[in-house]
């Protein structure tokens, strides 16, 4: 079991009958200058999931779940790694509220994992990002979007997700657990 | 995670303190923070220091990693990390030494009006400000480039604004590095971040960006302030912004290369958010290349703002923007990496010098000072928080010979922002500092909340601990009267 602080259920509950895929919880951190993320979920997608609703709790100060969020799409990455993996998810997320103006997060998603390294992303023009990787970590996700222009607004600028004190990792009772800094 | 550092450091002198080698076996060569005694418990605080000595393990680097007075905690160089490397020595170029928001920095402009003269329009100006100049994040700007406009802004950057009319000749003569860096080649920056370049010029940002009108209230250094054109009662205009969506997708394109690059070339390293390559490397010469366009998109936004400022104040007072004497005192980078001559053991090197919030402090006589100031020294903005004040000081030989011509940026964080929040209602602040003559314009109270005086370090103490460490010397003392944020 996750064990939840008393923000981490308030978040949980929004993401209630999400299905195994999606299940975690999130809890803000704080930075001197910026600010971060705790997530801990019982699966990796889960992890990703919960980082896309922390990145919108970040981002409008307000804590929704994915019945929030109506438009459909598809995000595809690849890096040469989980950390790496990760944090282009948060700032594809961050890219995509600034080109199109809209808030994303996954209705579903899978992580395959290889054991070799070597990554590479490109982007086609058809509106969507897409990404290959011969080797490497690759995420597909089918995504929900909600408009800026339909509120919550933004109250907090986030410039990128970091590398600095990232950690990404499995626990001995089968609890993925990340932390993530981000950018202010 | 934190760590008791107080027996770690060894007191160099009255404002440095130096982290030895041996705290990490990593550590290439030593750190050096450059604080009072009085700031040093807000430094040893959070991980700062830590950084400081992991910014210590880059290949290449000369003498010290250096932090000044405002050092506060940041992602791989602490915030206030200065890092100068040798091409001869494999020295790198990290893009966690610039950060995202490439080239953010600040500038100002003078007017030849005085207080009482802008009391009574000063809420209309705040106003205008606040609604005609675009802030907040994605926030499209009043120009919308294409393709080739957009590559000539990043190659040639301030001199592109000014060629289109977003501003004066002689505000490149008034710019660090005259608004553009060399070595830029926009092809080396990716769709993506141009996508996110097409319509941000003429766009202040969120968080601690922000217009500022203030006063100049002591001068403390005649002869500097009569070549900066500064004058005790003179009405200034600050302005802080950056590369916007386009360098924070710059830099994030390059930490994915570098960090590749580190498996590439064998280098370890205790952050990975220093992810690094060698400056004469394939991957050094695209990020440097990159990151030039980055800089020089958020000079030439600068220079747009510079522009809407210098409109806008026009229309208010019913006179010219010449005619107000809004001429540009100077603009500083923040972020940045530059290849800079530096005399390292008798001998003159080109080095590659990485200010992650840390302003140059270029000395009188040096020859990147423009003329009309060079007896003076090149003007640092030191920018403090919304209740207090910021300060105009002069670069000092000092600089050179300690931080690679250096010193502070601004006050430096003392609260993370969510704490701030937290403490202090925006809605009372903003009452509180009207109640002190400050006007606040800004998207939210939670804004006003996270930029709050108490967030930050007494910008005083960080300027009296620059100037103990002979790094640079007051000119003049500003004060608020009122504050347009993001």
């Amino acid at each position: 079991m996750v064990n939840k602080t008393a923000d981490q259920k308030k978040i949980c509950k929004n993401s209630k009958g999400a299905g195994e895929g999606t299940a975690g919880a999130y809890r803000i951190i704080p930075h001197t200058a910026d600010t971060g993320l705790s997530i801990e979920a019982p699966s990796l997608e889960g992890l990703f999931f919960q980082a896309a609703l922390g990145l919108f709790e970040l981002l409008t100060g307000v804590s929704c779940g994915r019945s929030c969020f109506a438009g459909s799409g598809v995000v595809t990455l690849a890096a040469a790694d989980l950390e790496g993996l990760f944090v282009d998810w948060l700032n594809e997320l961050i890219y995509l509220l600034e080109t199109e103006h809209q808030y994303t997060i996954a209705s579903s998603l899978s992580v395959e994992t290889a054991a070799s390294y070597r990554g590479q992303t490109e982007e086609k023009t058809n509106g969507k990002t897409e990404a290959r990787a011969d080797r490497g970590v690759r995420l597909r996700a089918e995504t929900r979007s909600r408009p800026v222009s339909g509120g919550p607004s933004v109250t907090s600028e986030i410039k990128a997700a970091t590398y600095h004190d990232l950690r990404i990792e499995k626990d001995t009772d089968d609890v993925w657990r990340a932390t993530v800094i981000l950018d202010l | 995670m934190t760590q008791n550092w107080k027996g770690s450091l060894k007191r160099v002198d009255g404002n440095c303190w130096e982290i030895s080698e041996s705290h990490g076996d990593y550590m290439r060569v030593p750190g050096r923070i450059f604080a009072s005694e009085e700031l040093l418990d807000d430094i040893l605080s959070d991980n700062a220091p830590q950084q400081v000595a992991n910014v210590a393990s880059l290949p290449g680097i000369v003498k010290y990693s250096l932090a000044m007075p405002d050092i506060h905690w940041g992602y791989g160089f602490p915030i206030g990390g200065v890092a100068a490397t040798d091409p001869d020595r494999g020295g790198v170029i990290s893009p966690g030494g610039v950060g995202y928001d490439i080239n953010c920095g600040v500038r100002i402009l003078r007017t030849n009006l005085t207080l009482p003269e802008v009391k009574t329009k000063l809420p209309e100006l705040a106003d205008s400000l606040h609604k005609r100049v675009p802030s907040g994040v994605g926030s499209k700007g009043p120009i919308t480039l294409d393709s080739d406009a957009l590559n000539q802004a990043l190659n040639h950057g301030s001199a592109w604004a000014v060629k289109e009319g977003y501003g004066w000749d002689e505000d490149l003569e008034y710019t660090e590095a005259g608004g553009a860096l060399p070595g830029a080649d926009a092809r080396k920056v990716s769709a993506k971040a141009q996508k996110r370049g097409f319509n941000q010029l003429g766009t202040l940002g969120s968080g601690n960006h922000f217009l500022e009108i203030q006063v100049v209230d002591a001068i403390y250094d005649e002869k500097a302030a009569e070549a900066y054109g500064l004058e005790e009662g003179m009405v200034c205009v600050a302005i802080h912004s950056g590369s916007r969506g386009l360098g924070h997708q710059v830099c994030s394109d390059y930490l994915s290369v570098m960090n590749r690059a580190i498996r590439d070339y064998e280098i370890d390293l205790p952050d990975r958010q220093l992810a690094c390559a060698p400056l004469n490397s394939r991957e050094g010469r695209d990020y440097s290349a990159a990151m030039a366009c980055a800089a020089n998109y958020a000079w030439a936004n600068r220079q747009c703002l510079t522009h809407y400022v210098r409109k806008i104040t026009s229309e208010v007072f019913g006179a010219s923007p010449e005619d107000l004497g809004l001429g540009l005192v100077y603009d500083v980078a923040h972020n940045i990496a530059k290849w800079e001559k530096h005399e390292v053991d008798g001998e003159e090197k080109t080095l590659c010098v990485h200010r992650k919030g840390a302003t140059r402090s270029f000395p009188p006589g040096h020859p990147d000072v423009p003329e009309r100031y060079r007896e003076a020294g090149q003007p640092l903005l030191v920018p403090g928080d919304m209740g207090t004040f910021s300060y105009v000081l002069a670069g000092l030989e000092g600089a050179m010979l300690k931080t690679f011509g250096s010193a502070c940026h601004g006050a430096g964080r003392r609260m993370s922002r969510s704490a701030a929040k937290k403490s202090i209602s925006g809605k009372e602040l903003k009452q509180r500092l009207h109640s002190q003559g400050i006007i606040v314009r800004a998207a939210s109270n939670v804004t006003i909340a996270e930029e709050a005086p108490e967030a930050y370090k007494d910008v005083n103490l960080v300027v009296d601990a620059t100037e103990g460490a002979g790094l640079a010397a007051r000119v003049a003392r500003m004060r608020p009267l009122a504050v347009v944020k993001g």
